[in-house]
């Protein structure tokens, strides 16, 4: 059924904004720690195979707040109803960063309505001894350089794309965040005993320069999600959809068509 | 009016072109820069400072909670009190104050706030604050939950105050089968509480609310501001709650240099206070305003509030906005004297000691200021204030 690009779809209390385009199998795309708001992902390319699905989470975006939502399990149950609600089966599930770790809680919780999961420099866990990168003391101009391994590209993409943006919105964006991931900082404790829930295909695709979540992070997730394969992309940073937008596109494209056959 | 000495007890030692290696004082600047023997002579120094105010007459002695930085050596402003709380005879002990939504277990605040409280047979002060964004970085804490945590940790800890125990309290943030805290506090109902703030319009609205009545205390702030938040109070108090606000409710924070003459004292002052504002105050924007710390347009406001504070102030830029108020006995007295019939604030809290200030000239400050300048304050009464709505033709004028 081809959908409307642009649309919002009441859960429970919330106006979730979902962007819509191209058909095929679903795939659901959770956006990281960043949000949407006034930067395009490298995702069109991905609507050209699937039924690109990408929501601004609760509390972000063009989408409402959502009452029930104050922790980053609570956003895992919303998107239990989301699924529901819209009556999605065989989700590929790809989630970015904040997004990743979404992508996990959902997964650990309840996955009869998922396919395959493809966490991109993925948070949610915490390495011992791997300090990540903090994207709330840092100053707009650090976090750029923090979130992205080239930084000139990454300041004319935001110049492009961030210009019009809502001062208000991408402030609104910012306390969500904070909201989610301030404490413990873009991890649940608990998490990681519960990986092995994940039965999934899985495919954890990463930017080798990622200072956010170095790469320690995407070799723990591996080794704790079996059968899980580890894509590491050289000359990428932490916005790796961003940054290299058709290699992320391909990769995705790559893995789940290698789940169908 | 009452009158107290306030105390940040700042780490006086610290680097002063520690600009070139970090970029502030507040949460990344290394511990290692504190030298645990300088730390001994400072707490003591400071102690002494206080008590020697409190022996010169001040009717209290102040200090407040600051977390992993060189500005204020008080992260637990309790155990301070507690140094106070002996020695201290008579003046009254304020904690200004103690961020008690930062805490995992508020309820121990309300247990060592009632215990400073009956030692001193019921001469605390409890302020209660969010604490400043920086701490969020430093404490852990989120600070998109801020407003929420800090009003139920309030609410527990009146009720922990007020209401017979044992009782069980079910919170958001905060779930306890057994509220029975021994001691009670000293005072009844309890200490009186009070809010200082930098003009926050949810913290004045909080504060002046009738269940309330909180004393609302403006801290760091250029005159006209002072003028506008006292004001902002009692019209709050007015046109909101129906109530007319008593000169009880508000008062000023502000550092103070008493010296001999007008020269002299901005002689004295200078490099010490300049090292306050344009060193030790020194935070980001991210540090301070942490997301969801302040709406967003409080945000965007308080920004521009601190611009003017902090930064490239020198000691006549700052005692031209009467951010601080130097000079002569007379001058001083005459500034508060003045600000105090305009405003009508009956507690005026005098920071005495600030930045690299040194010993001497401290001592010299506090003996100024507690004989010379406090006796002149502590007569003004409501008869002395121009009343609330002359007040405010003279702000618009």
């Amino acid at each position: 059924m081809p959908a409307e690009p642009d649309q919002m779809i009441k859960v429970g209390d919330c106006d979730l904004h979902v962007r819509r385009q191209g058909q095929g199998a679903p795939l659901l795309y959770l956006h990281g720690t960043e949000g949407l708001t006034g930067i395009a992902p490298g995702l069109g390319a991905l609507a050209q195979t699937f039924d690109l699905i990408v929501p601004d989470h609760p509390g972000y975006g063009l989408s409402g707040d959502a009452a029930a939502v104050d922790t980053m399990s609570d956003l895992a149950m919303f998107y239990l109803d989301v699924l529901d609600r819209m009556g999605l089966q065989q989700v590929h599930l790809v989630g970015h960063s904040m997004g990743g770790w979404l992508a996990l809680e959902i997964a650990v919780r309840n996955s009869h309505r998922l396919a395959s999961l493809t966490l991109v420099d993925s948070a949610g866990i915490h390495v011992q001894g791997v300090d990540k990168g903090d994207l709330f003391i840092c100053t707009p101009e650090e976090g750029l350089a923090l979130l992205n391994h080239d930084l000139e590209a990454a300041r004319a993409r935001l110049q492009a794309s961030q210009a019009e943006a809502d001062p208000r919105l991408l402030y609104r964006n910012r306390v969500t965040t904070a909201k989610l991931c301030w404490h413990p900082r873009l991890f649940n404790p608990s998490l990681a005993r519960w990986l092995h829930r994940v039965q999934l295909p899985t495919m954890i695709l990463w930017g080798e320069n990622d200072q956010v979540l170095p790469p320690a992070y995407a070799t723990a997730l591996s080794g704790a999600i079996a059968g899980s394969r580890l894509v590491m992309l050289p000359e990428c940073g932490h916005m790796l959809p961003f940054e290299q937008p058709g290699r992320f596109a391909q990769e995705v494209s790559t893995f789940i068509r290698s789940i169908a056959a | 009016m009452k009158v107290f000495m306030f105390h940040l007890m700042p780490y006086l030692y610290m680097d002063l072109e520690y600009k070139s290696k970090w970029r502030s004082p507040w949460v990344v600047m290394p511990n290692s820069e504190y030298d645990p023997v300088k730390g001994h002579e400072l707490y003591n120094r400071f102690l002494d400072e206080l008590e020697y105010a409190a022996e010169l007459g001040l009717d209290g002695v102040a200090v407040n909670e600051h977390h992993q930085t060189a500005y204020g050596l008080m992260p637990s402003p309790v155990v301070t009190a507690a140094a106070l709380s002996r020695r201290v005879k008579k003046a009254r002990i304020a904690i200004l104050g103690n961020a008690f939504g930062l805490r995992e277990h508020p309820l121990t605040l309300a247990e060592e706030h009632a215990m400073i409280d009956s030692i001193t047979g019921g001469r605390l002060i409890t302020g209660m604050v969010r604490g400043i964004g920086a701490e969020y970085h430093s404490m852990g804490a989120n600070p998109a939950f801020s407003h929420e945590r800090f009003h139920e940790a309030h609410d527990l800890v009146i009720q922990a105050w007020t209401r017979p125990g044992p009782f069980s309290f079910h919170g958001k943030y905060f779930n306890l089968e057994y509220v029975n805290p021994w001691p009670r506090p000293f005072q009844k109902p309890h200490p009186p509480i009070w809010c200082p703030s930098t003009g926050s319009a949810e913290t004045i609205e909080w504060a002046a609310h009738p269940d309330r009545k909180y004393v609302y205390l403006q801290n760091y702030s250029p005159v006209k501001s002072v003028a506008r938040f006292l004001n902002g109070y009692r019209e709050v108090a007015q046109t909101k709650y129906g109530y007319q606000a008593s000169s009880e409710q508000i008062g000023w924070a502000a550092p103070v240099y008493v010296g001999p003459t007008d020269e002299q004292a901005r002689d004295q002052a200078r490099v010490h206070i300049e090292s306050l504002f344009n060193k030790f105050l020194n935070l980001t924007f991210e540090m301070m305003f942490p997301p969801g710390y302040l709406s967003f347009d409080s945000a965007i406001r308080m920004a521009t509030h601190k611009k003017q504070i902090m930064g490239s102030q020198t000691v006549e830029s700052l005692i031209e906005q009467g951010i601080i108020i130097c000079g002569s006995p007379d001058t001083v007295r005459r500034t508060l004297t003045d600000a105090h019939r305009f405003l009508g604030f009956q507690s005026f809290l005098a920071l005495l000691q600030f930045g690299t200030l040194p010993r001497d000239l401290t001592e010299q400050n506090i003996r100024l200021f507690s004989t010379e300048v406090a006796p002149a304050l502590q007569a003004l009464t409501d008869r002395e204030y121009m009343g609330f709505e002359d007040s405010m033709k003279a702000m618009a004028a």
